[in-house]
């Protein structure tokens, strides 16, 4: 055994820190609260306005156009917006824009190091991200999807109570599937992108129980469900097959609960040997 | 506080990054002495807790490094240039601290602390991103003292920093050491852990080839040749000269140069001197070529194999 | 200590063009993608489109498919069931479709290509050479563009001359001859737009996550709009708001030259050798390329800006 030769000790001087529980709260709600800072005043809030102002024209160009939404049907607000534009396009973007670089952007920037040294459990530092990203993304979505349905007139206002909990659960679940991306591969965001603009759009509109692995499936789904009263259909009953809202639903929280106690997990255990 | 490495073996897939490493390091200031590659990083991310052996334990402590709880008592500047580029360094030590769970107030004075012992104090309030390389080595270094822990682990903590700036930093050194702090710090260069302390640990190859005081590794390469290259107007008259000296091993002619390999440097300088007197030759040039680490990791290496 | 005596001598040979250095750029883009198992997974999956396009029209040559059925499924594709003409729709349309893949590729590359350059302050490297920015920018348009090529053009050419091989006779190749130019003419359009696109975005953006959610907004969202609106509105001239309509417009325009090129002669309803539907596509086309050229001199004079400003900040 090598030995290296000490030099005389001195009396070590313990830091003063408060008892451990208090101590690791503090510890983890700083994490919580730079992670967030971090997140909103990152370039991603700049970029992610584009898409949502994009969006906020579009309807404010059809509403006031003279093929308005006004005389025109839920059915094509929920269509044409909300699935085809607002859940498959913005609310992807924008979980992808914060929950892959969450932990992501941690990893790209090496600045990961700083804080898996510090005395705070992995599970909390990823606990503390997952906290910080989540009203950030959920802020953001529900509050452009609110603006939105102000803008689309009294039927956006119908589909803003129909369509909440849908846009709810398929936010959340989007965030903890891109959180679990996040920790598991480098390039998350690309990982994040294939998945959300190819795999799903590829995966949704197979036949069969393919479908059933894309968490945009399990959102039309419940939307094509709650918006039947007002006269929404699926495109093609016979191919898309439908689950309840109420299958959905759990199914939204299901993927959701999954990714985050997995992705708990793999941040415990995993070792990141790209950040030195 | 100790910091244990117990027949530790760590694995990148097929490669071997430290091969069955055991080592106690105590209080004291110990360099970690190794080429690139040697395995000084694989040893600084298993002892930070980054990297899990694949075999063994290491411990700070009573705990694992891996554990959090280890970190509580561990300060790790990183061999990295990546910082919140956007904050200033004093808002980024400060950050630090209240990541180790201290109180906003606390914080606050041990991140004024830390940053006086880098003397950064005047200059703290600049981005990071601004900063110089060496503004960035000390802001890291202070980042790492914060917690006052009693065990540091610095990571090639001089890269960068000027000459004065090693001076102090070495001196802050050692005044923690002298407080009773456990300090491993990994370096290439043999001066600039040479000044620092006399306990250094030499890793090549992924082993602990030497450890001990520079005297006891030095006292290893006694039996190992040294290569000597001497310009001089008579070349392959000194030769001739040369190879009658009982130290000498060989002498290689190349024009003007003389390669000559020898097993006790000390005593071979002096009868060189004496023979350049007598004979009156003119020597142009008179160097060592191996006294660098990575001739050293090699004997050391061979030795070891 | 002279200079000697350190055993440093100048380069003493000839140094050619440092335009040359362009194709170093290009190389070492290349290596830096292929090196990268990610980026094979998204060339995987571009790949499907082709092996579809692939096997369609190894079906239609080889198999004994009734006239209906081989005109539905030729016609899905784009291509007429006359193999001697009418194919042009047919290349077109999988260039179109690797639209996802490619905006998908490129957002990846972006950030690792260019931003990266930016980021570590690595531009020094390349401008402290012989080369100014000139050169660099171009290197790096021509590797981005080397990729879009990589997925479309050169896939494009392949499913050109495996529709030629399954043919009994040369005929095809013959008949068809400014196709490939069309192809390649297209392909240029398409890399030029979207290298100079991206790696002006990428020089300003730098990060991977910005670059993919404005690359995806201005070629996925603003495509989903302009269908809308041009469906809605009865009027298609909203398909201008879509970059990639603007550079399949503007490929059209290629294939109509090609035919122009090539001596046909277009009657009647066919004016436009079935490749633009009426005279508003053709004007369409016009204004896309009116757009790509304005949108493209915009973002080289950022680019410019953007790299000379490095340059004067290191």
């Amino acid at each position: 055994m090598a030995s290296a030769t000490p030099t005389p000790a001195a009396a070590t001087v313990a830091p003063q820190f408060g008892a451990g529980g208090v101590r690791l709260f503090r510890a983890w709600t700083t994490l919580l609260m730079l992670s967030f800072n971090r997140l909103f005043w990152s370039m991603n809030t700049l970029m992610v306005l584009f898409p949502l102002v994009g969006c906020a024209l579009f309807l404010v160009w059809r509403r006031y156009d003279r093929w308005t939404f006004a005389e025109g049907s839920f059915r094509a607000f929920s269509e044409e917006f909300m699935i085809f534009l607002f859940t498959s396009f913005v609310v992807p973007v924008c979980a992808l824009a914060y929950a892959t670089t969450s932990v992501g952007g941690d990893r790209e920037d090496r600045t990961l190091l700083f804080l898996l040294v510090r005395p705070v459990p992995r599970w909390l530092i990823l606990l503390a991200k997952l906290l910080a990203t989540l009203p950030l993304v959920l802020g953001l979505v529900l509050t452009s999807f609110w603006v939105y349905c102000r803008l689309a007139g009294p039927i956006g206002e119908k589909a803003f109570w129909i369509y909440l909990t849908p846009v709810f659960y398929m936010t959340l679940a989007y965030v903890s599937l891109f959180h679990l991306f996040a920790v598991t591969f480098r390039h998350s965001t690309i990982v994040a992108l294939i998945y959300s603009l190819f795999m799903e759009f590829l995966l949704g509109n197979m036949p069969g129980l393919v479908k059933r692995i894309a968490v945009n499936f399990y959102g039309r789904s419940m939307m094509y469900d709650l918006g039947g009263a007002e006269g929404l259909r699926s495109p093609d009953p016979e191919w898309f097959v439908p689950v309840s809202a109420w299958g959905a639903g759990c199914s939204l929280l299901g993927i959701s609960a999954g990714a985050i106690v997995l992705t708990l997990l793999i941040f415990s255990l995993r070792e990141y040997r790209d950040l030195t | 506080m100790l910091l244990v490495f117990d027949r530790v073996t760590k694995f990148y897939g097929p490669v071997i990054g430290v091969n069955n490493i055991s080592c106690r390091i105590g209080p004291g200031i110990t360099g970690l002495f190794g080429a690139n590659g040697a395995g000084k990083s694989t040893m600084m991310k298993l002892a930070s807790g980054q990297l899990r052996p694949s075999q063994g334990e290491v411990r700070v402590g009573e705990d694992r490094a891996w554990s959090s709880a280890a970190k509580r008592n561990l300060g790790f500047s990183p061999d990295i240039n990546s910082f919140y580029e956007e904050m200033t360094g004093r808002e980024f030590v400060y950050v630090m601290a209240r990541l180790c769970g201290h109180t906003r107030r606390d914080a606050r004075r041990l991140t004024e602390i830390a940053l006086e012992e880098v003397d950064m104090v005047d200059r703290g309030d600049r981005r990071i991103g601004g900063c110089s390389h060496g503004m960035r080595q000390r802001i890291k270094l202070a980042q790492a003292l914060v917690n006052d822990p009693p065990v540091l682990l610095l990571d090639e903590p001089m890269t960068g920093i000027d000459p004065g700036g090693r001076r102090d930093i070495g001196r802050l050194l050692v005044r923690m050491a002298e407080r009773g702090k456990t300090i491993l710090v990994s370096s290439h260069i043999l001066n600039e852990v040479e000044s620092l302390t006399d306990s250094i640990l030499m890793i090549a190859a992924g082993r602990i080839v030497a450890s001990g005081t520079l005297s006891e590794v030095r006292n290893l390469l006694d039996d190992q040749p040294f290569t000597v290259e001497i310009t001089t107007d008579r070349a392959r008259e000194m030769a001739a000269r040369l190879i009658g000296i009982p130290e000498v091993l060989s002498v290689e002619l190349r024009g003007e140069s003389l390669i000559v390999r020898t097993l006790s440097p000390g005593s071979f300088f002096g009868r060189c001197a004496d023979l350049v007197l007598s004979e009156q030759f003119v020597v142009h040039r008179l160097q060592t070529l191996d006294t660098g680490a990575d001739a050293v990791f090699g004997y050391l290496q061979q030795g070891s194999a | 200590m002279g200079i000697d005596n350190v055993r440093y001598h100048g380069w003493e040979g000839e140094l050619r063009t440092p335009w040359v250095a362009c194709a170093a750029i290009i190389r070492v883009a290349m290596l830096q993608v292929f090196r990268r198992k990610s980026y094979w997974v998204v060339i995987g999956l571009g790949l499907l489109n082709f092996l579809l396009f692939w096997s369609i029209i190894y079906a239609v040559t080889q198999f004994d498919i009734p006239r209906d059925d081989q005109d539905k499924l030729l016609g899905a594709f784009g291509f007429s069931s006359e193999a001697s003409g009418g194919q042009e729709n047919g290349y077109i349309m999988f260039m179109q479709r690797q639209s996802i893949i490619v905006m998908i590729l490129l957002a990846f590359s972006g950030s690792l290509l260019v931003g990266a350059d930016f980021r570590f302050n690595s531009l020094p490297f390349y401008l402290s050479r012989r080369i100014d920015r000139r050169h660099y920018i171009v290197g790096k348009l021509l590797a981005v563009g080397t990729l879009v090529s990589l997925l479309t053009t050169v896939p494009a050419l392949l499913l050109f001359l495996e529709y030629g091989m399954f043919t009994s006779s040369l005929d095809y190749w013959r008949d068809n001859w400014q196709t490939p130019v069309a192809v390649i003419a297209y392909g240029l359009v398409m890399s030029t737009v979207l290298s100079v696109l991206l790696v002006t975005l990428s020089a300003y953006l730098q990060k991977m996550a910005p670059i993919a959610i404005t690359w995806s907004s201005l070629f996925v969202m603003l495509s989903t709009m302009s269908g809308q609106l041009s469906r809605r509105a009865a009027d298609r001239n909203w398909h201008l708001l879509d970059p990639w309509r603007d550079i399949r417009y503007v490929g059209k325009l290629c294939f109509y030259a090609g035919k122009r090129l090539a001596g046909e002669v277009s009657q009647g309803a066919n004016a436009y050798y079935g490749i633009f539907a009426n005279d508003d596509e053709f004007r369409r086309s016009l204004w896309a390329l009116l757009i790509l050229v304005s949108v493209c001199t915009v973002a080289i004079v950022a680019l410019v800006r953007r790299v000379r400003a490095v340059e004067i900040v290191n």
